[in-house]
This record gives structure tokens, C-alpha cells and sequence, in this order.
């Protein structure tokens, strides 16, 4: 009885996923995927990239779209597993046939799509993963974020500048985290600070206490971090809650989650992409404030910028992705977007990023003078 | 090292009221029910509807919330697991991860993915250099209230002895008149009511998001394990444990005994510890802490 | 589409190994494992360590395959000592211990950031060697279920006592078994590393376990194509929602939500709508004058 079942149940699922409603004549629209976590743990990045790509997609389409054919987003979710981000990229990959996809999704989930699309010649515009493998892919992979080096080795220096005697970091157990620390630290140490400790926490915990704990043992002068979404929350509210006094110095401290201004006015400084204020930056995040509640995350911007970027080189170069990869580094060249201009090396990963120092001050970060 | 202790009776608090129901369904009904979780889920979601959008004071919010969800866990039970009764341990598990991951979802959707937190600021306190806030303590002692509480339903009243008698003897218990399927239902509400208290607390504590419950699961788990499947009271002893392990272990310099250098076994080594504690002790002493609720 | 056939037929393949080895295990001995990534994950992190050590890919396939029964029996002996009720916390807590090692312990694979592996590019031949994977795990295991192995540990699972009055010692047969199911997962594993070019931990949490076990449940322990062919249910419900996502208009975070809601109607409708409980192989009834 079962066996015939589940037979029913299969052929019913297969039916279903088959019978596809036929595109619309006139002007074929042209595919683009997007890959996002969303579902499972931090949300609201992804959902954030998710709206600034469909918010460049709409303007791109009001515009008359690419040569006339609009853009039509198919949106698939990565689960935060990588097996699921697989199955989905390899659904836009083989039967929507995109030929690019814009991915958020950290590093064990870029780098397994990476991989299969570099054989099929497809592009990733890559929003949220900062580890150095990806510069491996060059040629596939093409980064709207720059990669940890950079924006740690500034901060390290700006901290050492500080008069910084003494520093313990705090990063999330991620490539993203821990590839900022190692060069904030390296570049701290060289100007002669001293690293107590590198406490590493791991991601989506409740409560990080215990972590905070090491902290507040080890008295340091200063804290360094970086980190994003509601852990960063967590952790600032086991920092107030344990009494922690010293200053926070933060690489992209606009996507920590302040937890409380009062307490964190004047205690948080640091190095971030200045491109996030923007005029189109500014000019979007209103666009976002008529939709929805809140602000967005940086990755809202990200987005953006990697689905303009592709449009700007799908339109002068056609729908080849051959030819779209060439005109990509091309499309960057003098491009000022939501997250300042985009300069991208042979690999496509970002340099030169626009860097800002900023001063968490009256509930927002202010620029530094 | 006082603050050590203060952190972990604070994490041992924030998961024994969940752990609780984890162990009562376990010891009426034999199997792990990952669905129990989700109701704590379910329970903060709805103190923060009726509490932060309702405008209810925080106390009565949790408690309709603890109502409404015990009923909710009633309706799971007479939707689903009812009909499942004389299937194994092991599908009834994948059953309740089912409902689990549709309870989820079904949150999310209505709610968003993102975490959400309680507008409050409890102002921080401190005792002998160690540092806490008032609603730490509102937590711990909403917990031992809440276990003094269940102590006096199961061992002072008769529907207590009732529901001890089921989870002793079922088939015995059963044959003396004691109404089985009436009893399991009242299982179930005390279960999902005690969830929702406990994710309440949990989501003022952190924060509240719909896959708390996957990020909480291992350590519920763990403390029910080391506390005994089913010693229901065990499991705070559990939760206790646990939680000292971690923070005892992270704190210590270790360098320090051996050298002048300092060096701390890393942070990210806490959830190592949580399960590496959860197999040690479950290999060291099965027998000894199962089944004492049986009495 | 023909690439997406391949790819998913590759997938199936492997998940597929991952069930049968699983039932296996679970359906001889009765021990309820909730760490059956363990293995996968052995495997994989085998050809992880030699990608990473800059050894040779055979090698790596050596050690996953090897390495991963030795686990087995590790997490085993003192384990079976416990009683039923909490061997699925246990390996589930053993499983974990593997991830949480692999991820905190850079020097191993990769740590948190992953290893890359050779990524078999002819994709007809993964999904050659997956298929060939699951024919020889079908195969061993039917003649393992079929043979004096199997009708004694339906014995010993029903009854361990009389078992043991056979004069057999049951724990080396639960060994036994143990060995060759988690030799399967790990062979397993180290395919999909291969097929992927990636190893990482968040390919082995806990979910995956959920995954697998769903996939035993909905077929049936005790019948090897029921575990296939629940393999190839789960997979299509994910896939075939993912289309039924993309036709809607409603923003994709809710959508995305909606589509996970369904999986897990699903499976519990498919449950509640099975004949009264979990089919046991059928019951052979020998007569004594039957030859």
C-alpha cells in the first residue's frame, strides 16, 4: 500500500514541477538568479540583499530594462545548508537557464556554487563572502564586497594609532570574522600593541556571556571586532550587562546591531565603506524606507550594486557570458554606486574600496573629521 | 569566579524550564519530541504579540500565552500524535521533527525570519563583584517557582499521581481506571504551557527568533540526558551542569598552571564541551540517573 | 536539463547510500543511530585531509573509507551498553563532537573555512560512480539482510537472550554491521566531496541526520528500495516546491518559508495516512515441514 503511495506522491511532484505557465511573447525577459539564505539563521541580511537586488532590477526595467528585454528575478533560498544552495543553483544554472546569479550566502555556501559554475562558463556576483579562496575563481567570481585584507589591516593601524596599548578581539567563528582579525591583528602588532586574546564566537548562540566573560578577564584597553546581524546584539548586551567599559574599535561597524545608544554613545569607533553614504546610496535607502520598516543592512547595498553592475554589462555586451565577464571589469570602471566606486582586479574581487572612519555618536554613526 | 556562577545558573535557567517538558513527554510518551521546542517558539512569539503589540503588562502576557500554547500543544497531540500511538520511538521522532519544521516555518512566515527582541532595559546590577541584571533574576526565580510549582502538581495532587503512575506503568495504571488518552492530554498542556513559559523567559533573556529552537535543541537535550530522560526535576541539575561545565572550563587559565604565558581553552569550544560532557557522562552513568521519576 | 537530470540523479545516488546504510544498521540491530553524517562526514573530511596535506586524491579516499568504520566502532562499543533510549542522543552528540572538532581545529581540513577538493568534472562520470555506489551498497546490503548474518540479528533484535543461548556473541555481529553501514556512509562521503570540490562543516549538521532519517522513515525500514524510493520523495519535494516557489508572486521570504511549511506537512501527512505503524519487513513464517 505504501510503495503504491509514495509512487502517486512522486509522479503528483514531478507533474507539478514540470508543467511550467509559457513566458509571455513579445519581449523575452532575461533570467537572473539570486541565491539567498532565506531561511534558518540571519535572515535579514539575505532578505536585505534580496531587496536591493530587486530594487536595481526594477529601476534597470523602468529604465527599458537590458536593450529592451526586462529582467525577470528567479529567487531561490540556500536554506543556509550548502547542499541546498547546490540544488538551487544548479536549477537557475540548468533549467532556467541563467546565466548569472547573484549569491549571498558566506563562504561554505559560495565556494561549492562557485565551483560548478566556473566549468559551465556561468557568473556569481558575489555580496557576502570575504574569504581569499574565492580570488581562486576569477573569472566566475565577482565580488561587490572587498575582501578581509584590506579593511583589516586599516583598522589594526587605526587602532595602534589610537595609543592602543592592549586589544582583545572578538570576531564570529566565520571566515568573514576571522579573516578581519588576523590582518587587524597583524597590522596592530606590527605598530607594536599587544594582543591579549582572540576570543572567537561561535554564531547564532543565545547567549555569549561566557564569551564577554573572557573579555572582561583579560582587561584590555580596547576591544576589537567585527560581526554582523543579531549576535552582535547579543554580544553588546553581555558586554553592558558584565559592566565592560572599554572602547570598541570595529571593522564595518555599520552592521553591528547597537543595542543599546545610550551605552554605546562614544564607545564605538571604526572603519568602514564610506560608499554606504553615498548619493545613490542615500538616494535607495529612502526607497527602502517607503517599503518596508527599519533600516536596511549593508547588504542591501551590495546588492544593488552587483545587480547594476551586471545589467551595465549585460547591456553593452549581450547575453554571451563570455563576452558579459569582459564587460563586467569594464562596466566597474568609473562606477560610483550604493557602496562608493567599484574597482575590481583581474580576479574580479574588489580593491580600493572606499574607506571611512566613522564615531558612533546621538544614536548613529557620524563620519570622523 | 562568582560571575561564573551567576552566568551559569543564569544559561542553566534560561533552558531547564523547556528541558522540563522535554522530560515530562519523554517519560509519559517514550519518545524525543523535537515539536516541544517549537512550542517554547510558539510561546514567545505570542507573549511578544500579546505583550509588545497588545500592550499587555509582561506577566499576564506570558501567562495567556502559556494557555494558548498548552492548548495548542493539546491540539498537536489530538491532530497527530494520537493517531501515531503504536508506531516506534524513532518515527514518532521524525514526526515531531515535522511538526517542528512546519510550526517553524509557519512562524516565520507570519512573523519574518529576523530576530525580534523585547523592548526592555533591566538595569544591571551587581553582588560581590559579580554583575547581573534585575531580569536575571526575575528569570531564576521565575524558574524555581515554576519547578516548585510542578513538584507540587505531581507528587501533591492526584492528577500528579495520575501522570506519574502513567509514566511508571502504563498498561498497569491504565488497567486501574486511571484514563489514559484524558491524561496525555493534560501531559500535553502542562508540556506546551511550561514551553511557553520557558520560551518566554528565553526570548526576554536574548532575543526571539523562529529557529530558536534548532539552536537551542543540542543543549535542552544535553541537560535532559544528564539530568536522566525521565527525572523531570533532574534536568535542572542537568541544565546546572552543563552550564558549569562551559563556563568553569572557559575561564580557567590553564597557562598559567603550567607557565607564565596565559592560555584559555578558546571560546568556540563551548558547544565541544556542552556535547563532549553530554557523551562522557552518558557513557560513564546510564543506569544510575534513568527512571527515578518512576517512583 | 539534462545537467539537472544528472545532477540530481548524482545527488539521489549518494543520499540514497546514505539511507540504505542507515537502515542497514537500524533495521539489523535496532539501535537508533541520529549520526549517521558522522560517517558522510568522515569520508568527506578524509579527502579533505589529503587535499589539504597535499596528498594524493586515492589516498584521501583510502583514509575516508577506512577511517570511517573505525569511528563506527569507537562510538559503538561503549555505547551499546546504554539502553535504547538514549543511543539516538548519543550519536547525535557524536556526530556533533566530529563537526564541532572539524570546525575548531583549523589544521585538520580547513577549520571553519572549508577545504577544496578535486572536483570530478566529467559530471556523467559521477553520476556513473554514484550509481555504481548505490548497486554495490543495494547489493551487499540485500545479501547481508538475506543471508545467516541477517536472520540472526532479526533474531537479536527481537530477543537478545535467546540470541545469545545460540551461542553467538551478539556484540560482534552489532560490530559487524556497524562496520559495513558506516563504511557505505563513508564511501559515501567521500564522493561527495569529490563531486562537489568542497568540503566544509556546515555541510554536517544536524539537519542532514533529519534529512536521511526522513528519508528511511517515509520508505519503510526493513525494505531497501522503500529507503530509495523515499530518497527520491524528499528529493523531489524539495525540488518540484522550489518551481511551485518561483511561479507565485509573494515576496521570496515568505515563499521561501511557505515551501519549507509544506515539506513538513508533508511528511507528517504521509505518516498519518500509512497503514498502523512502520511496516516490518514481512514476517517469513517457516513451518517445520517446509523444506
Amino acid at each position: 500500500m505504501r510503495p503504491r503511495l509514495l509512487a502517486l506522491a512522486t509522479a503528483g511532484l514531478i507533474a507539478a514541477g514540470a508543467l511550467h505557465p509559457a513566458p509571455a511573447p513579445a519581449e523575452e525577459p532575461i533570467n537572473v538568479g539570486v541565491i539567498a539564505n532565506l531561511t534558518g539563521s540571519d535572515v535579514k541580511s539575505s532578505v536585505d540583499m534580496v531587496r536591493g537586488v530587486e530594487l536595481a532590477a526594477a529601476t534597470i526595467n523602468a529604465a527599458g530594462g537590458i536593450k529592451g528585454r526586462p529582467i525577470k528575478l528567479i529567487v531561490e533560498d540556500a536554506e543556509y545548508r550548502p547542499q541546498a544552495g547546490l540544488d538551487a543553483a544548479t536549477k537557475l544554472f540548468d533549467v532556467d537557464k541563467v546565466d548569472a546569479a547573484i549569491v549571498f550566502g558566506g563562504s561554505s555556501i559560495t565556494i561549492p556554487i562557485a565551483e560548478m559554475a566556473a566549468p559551465k562558463g556561468k557568473i556569481i556576483m558575489n555580496t557576502s563572502a570575504s574569504s581569499s579562496k574565492l580570488g581562486n575563481y576569477g573569472g566566475t567570481v565577482f565580488s561587490t564586497l572587498p575582501l578581509d585584507d584590506i579593511v583589516g589591516k586599516a583598522l589594526g593601524d587605526y587602532v595602534a594609532g589610537k595609543g592602543v596599548k592592549t586589544a582583545v578581539f572578538i570576531v564570529p567563528n566565520n571566515t568573514f570574522g576571522t579573516g578581519l582579525m588576523d590582518a587587524a591583528a597583524a597590522a596592530f602588532e606590527a605598530k607594536g600593541g599587544k594582543v591579549l586574546r582572540k576570543i572567537v564566537y561561535t554564531e547564532g548562540q543565545p547567549d555569549y556571556r561566557a564569551d564577554m566573560q573572557a573579555v572582561l578577564q583579560a582587561k584590555p584597553d580596547a576591544i576589537m571586532s567585527a560581526g554582523y546581524g543579531d549576535d552582535t546584539r547579543t554580544i553588546f548586551k553581555a558586554a553592558r550587562e558584565l559592566g565592560i567599559d572599554a572602547p570598541w574599535y570595529a571593522a564595518y561597524p555599520s552592521i553591528f546591531y547597537v543595542e543599546n545608544e545610550q551605552w554605546m554613545n562614544g564607545k564605538l569607533s571604526g572603519v568602514d565603506n564610506g560608499g554606504l553614504n553615498s548619493p545613490v546610496g542615500q538616494q535607495i535607502k529612502k526607497a527602502y524606507a517607503d517599503k518596508f520598516t527599519g533600516d536596511p543592512l549593508p547588504h542591501y547595498y551590495y546588492g544593488y550594486d552587483a545587480m547594476t553592475l551586471l545589467a551595465k554589462a549585460m547591456i553593452a555586451a549581450g547575453t554571451d557570458p563570455a563576452a558579459v565577464k569582459t564587460a563586467l571589469i569594464a562596466a566597474a570602471k568609473g562606477y560610483d554606486g550604493a557602496t562608493g566606486t567599484i574597482e575590481w582586479d583581474s580576479r574580479g574581487q574588489r580593491v580600493n574600496p572606499p574607506m571611512d572612519y566613522f564615531e558612533y555618536k546621538d544614536g548613529k554613526l557620524q563620519p570622523l573629521q | 569566579m562568582l560571575q561564573v556562577l551567576v552566568n551559569s545558573i543564569i544559561y542553566a535557567s534560561e533552558i531547564a524550564i523547556m528541558a522540563v517538558g522535554v522530560s515530562l513527554t519523554y517519560s509519559i510518551l517514550r519518545f524525543a519530541n523535537f515539536a516541544h521546542v517549537q512550542f517554547a517558539v510558539v510561546g514567545g512569539y505570542l507573549t511578544y504579540v500579546f505583550s509588545v503589540m497588545l500592550g499587555l503588562p509582561i506577566v499576564a502576557a506570558a501567562l495567556v500565552s502559556a494557555l494558548l500554547t498548552g492548548g495548542f500543544a493539546m491540539l498537536v497531540d489530538l491532530a497527530v500524535f494520537r493517531r501515531l500511538r503504536a508506531i516506534s520511538p524513532e518515527g514518532k521522532m521524525i514526526v515531531s521533527w515535522g511538526v517542528a519544521l512546519f510550526v517553524r516555518s509557519i512562524v516565520a512566515a507570519i512573523f519574518g525570519g529576523a530576530a525580534r527582541v523585547f523592548p526592555i532595559e533591566p538595569p544591571p546590577l551587581s553582588f560581590g563583584g559579580a554583575y547581573f541584571t534585575s531580569l536575571d533574576v526575575i528569570c531564576v526565580g521565575a524558574t524555581v517557582v515554576a519547578m516548585l510549582a510542578l513538584h507540587l502538581l505531581l507528587y501533591r495532587t492526584r492528577v500528579g499521581t495520575a501522570l506519574r503512575a502513567l509514566a511508571s506503568n502504563p498498561d498497569l495504571a491504565v488497567s486501574r481506571g486511571i484514563p489514559g488518552e484524558r491524561m496525555i492530554s493534560l501531559m500535553w498542556f502542562i508540556s506546551g504551557a511550561y514551553a511557553a513559559l520557558g520560551g518566554a523567559l528565553f526570548a526576554l533573556e536574548t532575543r526571539l527568533q523562529p529557529n530558536m529552537d534548532l539552536i537551542i535543541l543540542l543543549p535542552i537535550f544535553a541537560a535532559v540526558t544528564i539530568g536522566g530522560l525521565t527525572n523531570v526535576f533532574g534536568v535542572v541539575a542537568g541544565a546546572l551542569i552543563l552550564s558549569l561545565a562551559q563556563n568553569l572550563l572557559i575561564s580557567v587559565d590553564f597557562g598559567s598552571l603550567f607557565s607564565t604565558d596565559s592560555w584559555y581553552v578558546p571560546t568556540q569550544f563551548r558547544d565541544f564541551i556542552a556535547v563532549g560532557a553530554l557523551v562522557v557522562l552518558l557513557l560513564l552513568r546510564p543506569r544510575a540517573i534513568a527512571g527515578r521519576m518512576a517512583r | 536539463m539534462i545537467d539537472f537530470i544528472i545532477y540530481s540523479t548524482t545527488m539521489i545516488s549518494i543520499w540514497a547510500v546514505l539511507g540504505l546504510s542507515l537502515n542497514l544498521q537500524f533495521g539489523l540491530t535496532g539501535l537508533v543511530n541520529f549520526g549517521q553524517v558522522m560517517p558522510f562526514a568522515v569520508g568527506a573530511y578524509g579527502a579533505a585531509f589529503a587535499a589539504t596535506q597535499g596528498l594524493p586524491v586515492w589516498l584521501g579516499v583510502v583514509i575516508g573509507i577506512v577511517l570511517a568504520p573505525l569511528f563506527g566502532v569507537l562510538v559503538i562499543l561503549p555505547a551499546r551498553r546504554l539502553t535504547q533510549d538514549y543511543w539516538a542522543l548519543i550519536t547525535l552528540g557524536a556526530g556533533e563532537l566530529f563537526r564541532l572538532t572539524m570546525e575548531n581545529v583549523p589544521v585538520i581540513a580547513g577549520g571553519i573555512e572549508g577545504a577544496s577538493v578535486h572536483r570530478l568534472g566529467d559530471r556523467t562520470l559521477a553520476m556513473i560512480l554514484a550509481l555504481a555506489l548505490l548497486l554495490a551498497v543495494l547489493l551487499i546490503a540485500r545479501r547481508i539482510a538475506e543471508g545467516p548474518l541477517g536472520r540472526l540479528l532479526r533474531v537479536l533484535r527481537e530477543d537478545e537472550t535467546l540470541a545469545a543461548t545460540l551461542g553467538r556473541n551478539p556484540v560482534r555481529f552489532q560490530i559487524l554491521v556497524t562496520v559495513v553501514s558506516w563504511t557505505m556512509a563513508g564511501a559515501a562521503g567521500v564522493l561527495y566531496a569529490h563531486v562537489t570540490g568542497y568540503v566544509s562543516p556546515s555541510s554536517f549538521m544536524v539537519i542532514e541526520t533529519f534529512v536521511i532519517w526522513t528519508a528511511v522513515v517515509l520508505g519503510g525500514p526493513g525494505s531497501n528500495l522503500g529507503v530509495i524510493l523515499g530518497t527520491i520523495l524528499v528529493e523531489l519535494t524539495s525540488v518540484s516546491t522550489r518551481f511551485i516557489a518561483q511561479w507565485t508572486d509573494l515576496p521570496s521570504d515568505l515563499i521561501a518559508n511557505l515551501r519549507l511549511a509544506s515539506f513538513g506537512l508533508v511528511l507528517v501527512l504521509v505518516f498519518l495516512y500509512r497503514p498502523q505503524g512502520l511496516i516490518p519487513e514481512a514476517r517469513k513464517l517457516y513451518r517445520v515441514d517446509d523444506r
